[in-house]
């Protein structure tokens, strides 16, 4: 066991956080509840580091790094599915890649911006290119693009099957914990950065211990989501329920505390607190949510 | 990164696993379910570690010198994680082997080494740890045992409370204070719990009866050479000697163990069709398998030779809260359990959890730690 990142894993990590870095300008929050970093989306695509997973050398592991690391910006970006579930699961899909889990007339985050639709039922997993007229824009509560299909059964009956369905799931189980102890840990350091700084009854915000035991209570929830997300990298689906499941958990509580110590700053869209805790409470519910998981995990284990 | 267990690792375990399965005995859960602190588990580690050092299990992670096997660290916490599963069947002695007896090889003269360690590592040693005062509790560095210099030696003079293992212990390893306030000041003594002056009173408690008490002392007088490493600076000492203990106790594996106990009650008696029961359960499981990847990372680190840090107190809030999760699981679902104790290791897993987010350095300091020393929050 050896929990450390190698030596690849940290050089490809490092590229990552010079995209990141290059990219910073256009994030700034721009009064719009949902956004997409277009610009960043195609920067991380253009560089390679979305295909890591699909090479022996880097494996999921990285592309949980990866996911995780891009998601603690407040850039919205389609990073998960292309970076877990494409390399290996669909690699002849173009990407964006949006997940449809189950009926396939819901709405969908990343519809609007997506070159293919990866469908996730029981019964299997099958992908479909897309073309822009493919897609019905609805409003976007959530902080991510989404629009419903036009036609959907149309582009089910044109879907090209994924070769293991399984792997398929248990791939998507683990972009949904990726995604969502990144964009937590974002939110996360949004709000510790606020109340350093933030000045009330003559002494910074973060001083006082109300404070302090919550937001390390979040940081502790986040660091297992975190850690678990990257065990089940290389392990059973059970590990991919645990993962998804422990992450989706972790948001009732944690979203609402940073929103709380955020306070009325973090109720405007002049802030991008809400690119963290949107994208979370969307991801809350994700492949059936954490019930669903912790069901299937306690079936699994306990048979 | 690679959370795969070498061959060794895993050989290792399995070694740990059959001698669990052949040397607990058939009354192993009948004696367990008085716990880990009590009188009837304390009697029963004599015979079990004295096995297990024959068996080179005891302190496999120690030098070879010194009666190990020069172990990594990742063989240690294997240990642990199998030796608190099956319910802790060497009682106090966890603690010689985690960090009292490594302090002692560290700090201690030739002397020292030479008339304690021998029978730690022989597994007949029982030691008490004398930290916690009525006025001294989660801030430990207001303690107030005063030792005063009385010619060749000290005279100890003072109370400890909430000690385990106090009532059927030979030695003590003290804290007590020379000089000073706060951190300075303060000395370690090693000393027979049978020298003159010493008082021990059980404290009847939810953790097990015989599990908690008071110890006086009075006029207690103790050569020069009982002291621990230099006077009045043992805060240090203290800080590497607790530094395993804050991940030392593998917590999650008992839970772990009990949640799988109670799933199969639940089985037999039809509830485990309940969605809601099946969804707790994961749920459960999670919590202790977060618990665990927590622990297992800053093994990690410690394996790597790097320094102890605040994710030792971060792992901690994720351990209490694992044994509450399974604890809960049990309140809401199997009440009657308790009734009749007939769920292997259900009692005793309950009674700890009450202490686990209390017993070495309660969950409020290390979310403070955490607070502070994690996430960089201003101080107050």
């Amino acid at each position: 066991m050896l929990l450390d990142q190698t030596e690849d894993q940290a050089a490809l990590l490092s590229t990552v956080s010079a995209i990141l870095a290059r990219a910073s300008g256009p994030w700034a929050p721009d009064g719009e509840r949902s956004s997409f970093a277009a610009e960043l989306d195609a920067a991380l695509e253009a560089s390679g580091v979305l295909d890591a997973a699909g090479f022996d050398a880097f494996g999921p592991a990285t592309g949980v790094l990866v996911v995780q690391d891009v998601c603690r910006t407040p850039a919205v970006v389609e990073v998960a599915a292309s970076a877990l579930i494409r390399p290996l699961a669909c690699p002849d899909a173009p990407r964006p890649l949006a997940v449809l889990h189950g009926d396939a007339t819901r709405a969908c985050r990343f519809l609007p911006v997506a070159r293919a639709v990866l469908f996730l039922s029981e019964a299997g997993a099958s992908w479909c290119p897309l073309e822009p007229g493919d897609v019905i824009p609805v409003e976007g509560y959530f902080a991510y693009p989404a629009c419903r299909l036009r036609a959907p059964q149309a582009c089910l009956a044109r879907a090209t099957p994924c070769a293991d369905p399984a792997l398929a799931w248990r791939l998507a189980l683990l972009a949904v914990a990726a995604e969502t102890s990144g964009v937590l840990q974002g939110g996360l350091e949004s709000v510790v950065a606020h109340v350093s700084d933030r000045r009330q009854f003559g002494r910074p915000l973060g001083t006082f211990q109300a404070l302090q035991h919550r937001l390390a209570a979040c940081s502790t929830k986040i660091a297992a989501a975190r850690w678990l997300a990257l065990k089940a990298a290389a392990g059973t689906v059970s590990e991919a329920r645990m993962a998804a499941g422990y992450a989706q958990d972790a948001v009732e509580a944690v979203a609402y505390d940073l929103h709380q110590f955020m306070g009325a700053m973090g109720l405007t869209l002049e802030h991008p607190l809400h690119r963290w805790t949107y994208r979370a409470k969307l991801l809350r519910s994700d492949l059936g949510g954490a019930a669903r998981h912790y069901r299937d995990l306690a079936a699994a284990e306990w048979p | 990164m690679n959370f795969e267990w070498t061959e060794r690792d895993k050989a290792f375990r399995a070694e740990v696993v059959d001698f669990l399965a052949r040397e607990l005995p058939p009354d192993w859960a009948a004696i367990a379910r008085h716990g880990p602190g009590s009188k009837e588990q304390t009697e029963f580690s004599l015979g079990f570690c004295a096995k297990l050092a024959a068996a080179g299990l005891l302190v496999p992670h120690w030098p070879q010198e010194h009666g190990g096997r020069g172990g990594s660290v990742w063989e240690h916490f294997i240990l642990g994680e199998e030796m608190w599963a099956a319910g802790e069947p060497r009682g106090p002695q966890y603690m010689n082997v985690n960090w009292i007896g490594p302090t002692i090889l560290r700090f201690g003269t030739p002397e020292q080494r030479e008339r304690y360690v021998p029978d730690i590592t022989a597994g007949c040693a029982i030691w008490c740890q004398g930290f916690s005062e009525p006025s001294a509790g989660s801030d430990l560095a207001s303690l107030r045992t005063r030792a005063e210099r009385d010619g060749d030696g000290f005279i100890i003079n003072g109370s400890k409370v909430w000690t385990s293992y106090a009532g059927l212990a030979d030695h003590c390893f003290l804290l007590a204070r020379t000089s000073g306030q706060r951190k300075d000041g303060i000395c370690i003594f090693l000393l027979s719990m049978a020298t003159p002056g010493i008082t021990v009173r059980p404290i009847p408690s939810l953790v097990g009866n015989g599990d908690l008490h008071e110890v006086f002392f009075q006029d207690v007088r103790i050569p020069a050479s009982a002291m621990l490493g230099e006077e009045g600076k043992a805060w240090s000492l203290i800080t590497y000697a607790l530094a395993n203990e804050r991940v030392g106790i593998a917590r999650y594996a008992l839970s772990a163990r009990a949640l799988a106990a109670m799933v199969e009650r639940l089985k037999a008696d039809g509830s485990w069709r309940d969605d809601i029961v099946r969804h707790r359960a994961g749920q459960a499981l999670a919590a202790c398998e977060a618990a665990r990847v927590l622990v297992y990372r800053v093994v990690d680190q410690r394996a790597r030779g790097l320094p102890p840090n605040a994710e030792s107190s971060l792992t901690r809030v994720a351990v209490a809260a694992a044994d509450h999760a399974v604890a809960n699981f049990a309140l809401d679902f199997l009440p009657d359990a308790f009734a009749d104790d007939s769920i292997h290791l259900l009692k005793p897993h309950h009674e700890r959890a009450i202490a686990a987010g209390i017993a070495s350095g309660a969950t409020e300091i290390q979310l403070g730690i955490v607070a502070t020393d994690h996430l960089d929050l201003p101080r107050s």
